[in-house]
């Protein structure tokens, strides 16, 4: 476990070290800096604020500065918020993208699960239909829609919730619903589809036939196997969700961390742009560690030590 | 099971259809329900003096040197003022100043500032504080993204740029802790106005030098103007309260200011109807027709353009007829009412509505329209007369630049069926992401884009000098000399009357040359709850709550 661990973390370095470059490159390759505007700006401002950005200086520089700030967790004066850092932003947006974010989690995998459970057990009867539409809808309606629709329902019709901002437990209801129904739909069909493979397996069948049945049933032998791709999937999915979504932020006026992503690229805000994705591969790394834990305590089969040559 | 599976069927697809029903038929709904809810609303909290409005998104700055953007100068003209400020009617007012002194040949103003008027922490704002603050703004290390706007106070210009390093060689001294004298590069008819202008608005120099973050948090914040701020929880809301210590104090009637920040125009609209905004500046794109017809929204001058760009350097362009055939075959009113549908007037000229030509509004002066929209008729003898000019059987096939933005679609598209049905001309569609396409029109890389441009101060010449040969903003290439000249004679010319007839003369030479073709005026569009009044907005200078109440 610790030789596993250890080499994981090193293949993480390497990983966030590929993914900071690429950044970089990319970053440079778009067309366009923090200055390019339609607004009749005079070359020499433009010019002042290149040189106080540091952004007159050779791209080596530059981008061992980034590697460096990369390296220290600390990314710097936004170039769009020019009154906060990076660290600043993501340490005001992370909190709130993360409360919504597992909200919506806890919501999207309980009835996702359940949803799936339901779905293959009663497989082909009207549970499984009604479940499978409700995971159709939610795979195909565009999220924010649903968000729309729950704010004309909840906010506006029978006055609930609040219509969007943030402060308090109220806020961050509808967020988290409308953020929850797409991993939910997406839970929802790969429990189902991975139950009923598990359900044709010979052990399974043989237990059948020793007239095994109920819920122990279901939850001892069939889910523990039949949730490993839901696992797999998990980890991504809890990784993009906390770290907030543009979307759903946009349309409820959260001040979480999503629209610091899009906005930091259509802004050109170079600092945000490499803290926001180290942030992000970082926490998306975390997760697939924990997911390949996570595996060995759901199956025991699973040694972790396996892929050793 | 049969039986059962159809029923199922039949249920989902019940459910799925009520789904989108209520979903399409929740607005109407909706709209009755809370209208109630209003009246209701507003016999409660008559006595509440409280507004809240929308600021769109946390402001990136609120120290005036660094503000370059509306969010931010609207929030900022709350709690900051100027020498001068705007009245009801956008006529300039006493602010800091209490009165001034133009010098004969216009070039040196004195402001004698208001004993009365104290900084939030109980300082006194001196002249010293403009000198200051204006200074800073020029400073290059600060890079002030609007620091043109003092490039009009001597020298300017070169001590932003670095040349000048003494900033007492400035135009702006203080001649006594409350006198302040300004000298400025030349007599600038609309320099009095600019005063007002968020660039312009002083800091407090001890507070300042103490600490360069004062600006950044809610408890370090130091202004002079009507309110200050209570609480600021970034990147979701600021509280404003009054300022105990402005001199105009008794003229603010409003317990609390709010802005909460959500940049999403249906939520906007969505929280204005549950009562959670009481104005509401950015309305859903679909409805705001609906709404100016229907009376609920306000419409206002927004000094703002949109409009072809023709890039004189392409062959066919170059060719005024051809230009001519295609900014008069478009159907402007068509274009308004049925594509871009948010309150835009159809531009029949270059200078929008509300703009001042230092001597009375520009568009009074001016008239309302230079050409005849949708003039189909000349527009095809231009076109053919443009042909035979330059030795073509039909046009080359014609690409159309614009960044990509829902009504730029739509109206790019409209505008390509009106060329085709009009004058059987064939234009290509090709569109960008924002910069880059900025990139492309400021590297001459184009045939034809839509794009749009803004004023900055209250004049008319602060749109036209991009269209004079070799400016650096002349992005479309053009050249008329006839216009240089006019522009020039303007520029020169100290008698206010004058000087807006050479600009309303160059106007006529630009646009009947349609060296680029106006498309459209854009409005602000607003929803005001009817229990709030005293809000004050100008064409361009940032909302003024100072006033605002709850009736």
């Amino acid at each position: 476990m610790r030789q596993f661990l250890v080499r994981r973390i090193i293949s993480v370095f390497v990983t966030l070290f590929v993914i900071i470059s690429l950044t970089f490159l990319l970053m440079y390759a778009i067309p366009g800096d923090p200055f390019t505007s339609e607004n009749r700006i005079p070359e020499q401002v433009v010019e002042n604020l290149k040189e106080h950005y540091g952004l007159n200086d050779p791209m080596l520089i530059q981008y061992i500065k980034y590697l460096k700030g990369a390296l220290l967790f600390d990314f710097g004066p936004s170039i769009k918020w020019d009154n906060q850092t990076v660290n600043e932003l993501i340490a005001s947006g992370f909190p709130v993208s993360a409360m919504i974010g597992l909200q919506a989690i806890l919501i999207a995998t309980f009835f996702g699960i359940l949803l799936g459970i339901f779905a293959a057990i009663r497989h082909n009867s009207a549970i499984d239909y009604f479940s499978m539409i409700i995971a159709i809808l939610g795979l195909s309606v565009p999220s924010f829609i649903f968000a729309t629709v729950l704010i004309n329902f909840f906010a506006i019709k029978l006055q609930w919730f609040p219509v969007a901002t943030w402060g308090t437990w109220k806020h961050s209801v509808l967020p988290s619903v409308a953020l929850a129904v797409t991993p939910m739909a997406y839970i929802a069909r790969l429990t189902r589809s991975s139950i009923l493979e598990v359900l044709s397996m010979d052990y399974i069948q043989t237990a059948m036939a020793k007239g095994v049945t109920g819920v122990r049933f279901v939850f001892r032998h069939v889910l523990r196997n039949a949730l490993i791709p839901v696992v797999t999937i998990l980890g991504p999915i809890t990784a993009t969700v906390l770290t907030g979504s543009f979307v759903i932020e946009q349309i409820f006026g959260v001040p979480g961390l999503g629209k610091y992503f899009v906005e930091g690229i259509t802004d050109r805000d170079y600092p945000l742009i490499l803290g926001t994705t180290v942030f992000y591969s970082a926490i998306l790394v975390f997760f697939i560690i924990l997911v390949d834990i996570a595996y060995v305590l759901i199956d025991p089969r699973i040694k972790l030590m396996k892929g050793r040559r | 099971m049969i039986k059962l599976r159809s029923r199922i069927v039949f249920l989902t697809f019940f459910f799925v259809i009520t789904l989108l029903i209520s979903a399409c038929s929740n607005n109407s709904q909706v709209n009755n329900q809370t209208d109630n809810e209003n009246k209701d609303a507003k016999t409660d909290s008559t006595k509440e003096q409280v507004i809240t409005v929308n600021a769109l998104s946390e402001p990136p700055s609120l120290e005036p040197a660094l503000i370059d953007n509306q969010v931010a100068g609207d929030i900022s003209n709350q709690l900051f003022e100027g020498l001068v400020r705007l009245d009801k009617e956008g006529k300039i007012v006493p602010g800091v100043a209490e009165r001034w002194e133009t010098s004969d040949d216009g070039t040196i103003y004195t402001f004698y500032l208001n004993k009365d008027a104290k900084w939030s922490n109980g300082d006194p704002v001196t002249a010293q504080d403009f000198v200051y603050s204006w200074e800073k703004v020029l400073r290059p290390e600060v890079a002030s993204p609007l620091g043109s706007n003092l490039f009009f106070i001597k020298n300017g210009a070169a001590y932003n740029e670095g040349s000048l390093k003494d900033p007492a060689e400035l135009g702006v001294k203080a001649v006594d802790e409350y006198t302040l004298e300004v000298t400025l590069e030349k007599p600038t008819s609309f320099f009095l106005g600019l005063t007002a202008f968020f660039t312009l608005l002083p800091i407090n120099e001890e507070v300042d030098k103490a600490n360069s973050k004062w600006a950044s948090e809610a408890d370090t914040f130091v202004s002079n103007g009507p309110f200050t701020i209570e609480s600021w929880k970034h990147g979701q809301e600021i509280v404003m309260v009054p300022n105990e210590n402005y001199w105009g104090k008794d003229v603010v009637k409003l317990d609390k200011l709010k802005w909460v920040m959500v940049n999403e125009q249906n939520t906007e609209y969505a929280m204005y109807q549950s009562n959670e905004l009481d104005f509401s500046t950015n309305l859903p794109n679909s409805i705001r027709n609906k709404l100016i017809s229907s009376g609920e929204a306000y419409t206002a001058p927004s000094a703002s353009l949109a409009y072809l760009r023709f890039n004189h350097k392409n062959d066919v362009f170059a060719n005024e007829k051809i230009r001519q055939a295609l900014g008069l075959a478009l159907d402007r009113n068509l274009l308004v009412e049925k594509v871009t549908q948010g309150g835009e007037i159809p531009a029949l000229g270059l200078i929008p509505i509300g703009l001042s030509s230092g001597a009375g509004e520009f568009r009074d002066l001016a008239g309302e329209s230079l050409f005849k929209d949708n003039d189909v008729e000349t527009a095809k003898q231009k076109l053919q007369e443009g042909l035979d000019e330059l030795g073509l059987s039909s046009l080359p096939k014609i690409n159309l630049l614009f960044y990509t933005d829902d009504t730029y679609n739509k109206l790019s598209q409209a505008m390509q069926e009106m060329w085709k049905k009009n004058l059987g001309i064939e234009v290509e569609l090709q569109t960008m992401e924002r910069k880059v396409f900025v990139q492309n029109i400021q590297a001459g890389d184009y045939q034809l884009a839509i794009y749009s441009t803004g004023a900055d101060y209250d004049d008319a010449s602060n749109l036209m000098g991009q269209f004079m040969t070799g400016d650096v903003y002349n992005y479309s290439n053009i050249s008329i000399p006839e216009y240089d000249q006019l522009m020039k004679k303007a520029e020169a010319e100290l008698n206010l009357e004058e000087r807006a007839q050479y600009l309303v003369d160059a106007e006529i030479v630009l646009i009947d040359q349609m060296a680029i073709s106006p498309l459209y005026y854009r409005t602000k569009v607003y929803l005001q709850k009817d229990n709030i009044d005293g809000i004050f907005q100008y064409t361009i200078q940032a909302i003024d709550f100072r006033e605002a109440y709850v009736k």
